[in-house]
């Protein structure tokens, strides 16, 4: 087939020019090359861990803090879609629920079915599995949505003792977690997967 | 040459014509695309970006009323409110990637734009090009324009919400942050800095 690897070269994942195999750098851009990203799947599954762990104090933790004429009230991103949905903001439910509960997980399943697939092989065609992986990639920063709520919103509520809203541990770990997952899909080199195809 | 980053297949960048996408013929990732004037058209978006930044950055963004109170925050103030609360670690996050990665990007894409048009080999090509890569990937503004709709969306039922002049600068930013990176394909870019080096 007509693949870099097997005419001896190696390609540059910024500017996509070949090299011959024996280049250290590209003469172009200056990327670091390599046939195959080194250690790939160590390094995704290892920010996917990370991101994971973050997940845990991301959902069980308060996103945010209502206080309101004395009375504080602490709500967690679940807590938050759920209030919106009772209020009749339905799109707006829809919105954040996706963008911070479905989206993470979804990304840290599919990407640790990839580096499984890329590791000890799978039965799925390669072409689709890059394709999830391309999109896990563009839709990587998405799931910000929420602590760019959060900050707006205690920008905005600051009306000392009657309505304040305060920012809670939640956020810091959630960010961490799409961060992680950023990371991990940055870490992971698709052209493993269509290795195991044509070795 | 060229190969495919997602999969390695190998094609020729110097074969695509004028106004035409390149697609994998293996896995179908989006190689390149070759437009006229894509640069120019980019340098174009680049400074009318931060004309609209330079706006957004200034005046109210939203303006919000209770109880005979009213709140007016500016762009940077959604970042900084959180190092009042001891959040500094994520208020510095949501900064760099609201605030720093976008501004920098149009920066950078305006200078690199301005030498690359103007013919000139030099050593800032790529660098310029290099940071370029780095900043699209932290810049999160469409993310943060989605975000401000939600909020607007939060608040407008808790009390009166009025948009301030550098919200509608901020949409026009956003857009023009957009449209500009999309119009400067990677490859066309290392391209044309190659053709300049010789």
């Amino acid at each position: 087939m007509n693949r870099a690897i097997e005419q001896g070269y190696q390609c540059c994942l910024r500017c996509t020019r070949l090299w011959p195999r024996e280049a250290t750098a590209c003469k172009l851009c200056g990327k670091p090359l390599h046939s195959r990203t080194p250690k790939s799947i160590q390094a995704t599954t290892a920010h996917l861990i990370t991101a994971i762990l973050c997940y845990f104090p991301a959902n069980f933790l308060p996103i945010m803090q209502t206080t309101q004429l004395g009375q504080v009230k602490d709500s967690t991103i679940l807590g938050g879609v759920i209030v919106l949905w009772e209020l009749g903001a339905y799109p707006t439910a829809a919105v954040i629920f996706a963008a911070s509960v479905m989206i993470p997980i979804a990304k840290i399943f599919a990407l640790g079915w990839l580096c499984w697939s890329a590791r000890f092989g799978s039965p799925q065609p390669a072409e689709p599995q890059t394709r999830l992986y391309r999109t896990i990639e563009t839709i990587g920063s998405w799931s910000m949505i929420d602590v760019f709520v959060v900050a707006m919103l205690v920008a905005l509520v600051q009306f000392g003792g009657l309505l304040t809203i305060a920012p809670g541990p939640a956020a810091l770990a959630f960010c961490g977690m799409v961060v992680f997952t950023m990371f991990a899909a940055h870490a992971f080199d698709s052209r493993l997967l269509w290795d195991r195809i044509e070795p | 040459m060229n190969a495919c980053p997602a999969c390695d297949t190998v094609w020729n960048a110097t074969e695509l014509p004028q106004n035409c996408a390149a697609h994998c013929s293996r896995c179908g990732h989006h190689l390149s695309t070759n437009r006229t004037n894509a640069f120019e058209h980019a340098l174009a978006f680049t400074w009318a970006g931060l004309i609209l930044l330079a706006i957004a950055a200034t005046h109210p963004f939203l303006l919000f009323a209770a109880s005979g109170r009213q709140v007016s925050m500016t762009l940077f103030d959604s970042a900084f409110s959180l190092f009042e609360y001891g959040q500094g670690v994520l208020g510095s996050v949501v900064f760099t990637f609201v605030f720093v990665a976008p501004a920098a990007l149009l920066l950078t894409q305006a200078l690199l734009l301005r030498l690359l048009i103007s013919g000139r080999p030099s050593i800032w090509l790529w660098r310029f090009a290099r940071v370029l890569d780095i900043l699209k990937t932290w810049n999160m503004i469409e993310v943060f324009l989605i975000s401000v709709f939600v909020s607007a969306a939060k608040l407008a039922s808790m009390a009166e919400l009025d948009l301030g002049v550098a919200f509608f600068a901020f949409v026009g930013f956003t857009l023009c942050t957009l449209i500009s990176v999309n119009l400067i394909d990677t490859v066309q870019l290392w391209r044309r800095i190659e053709a300049l080096d010789r």
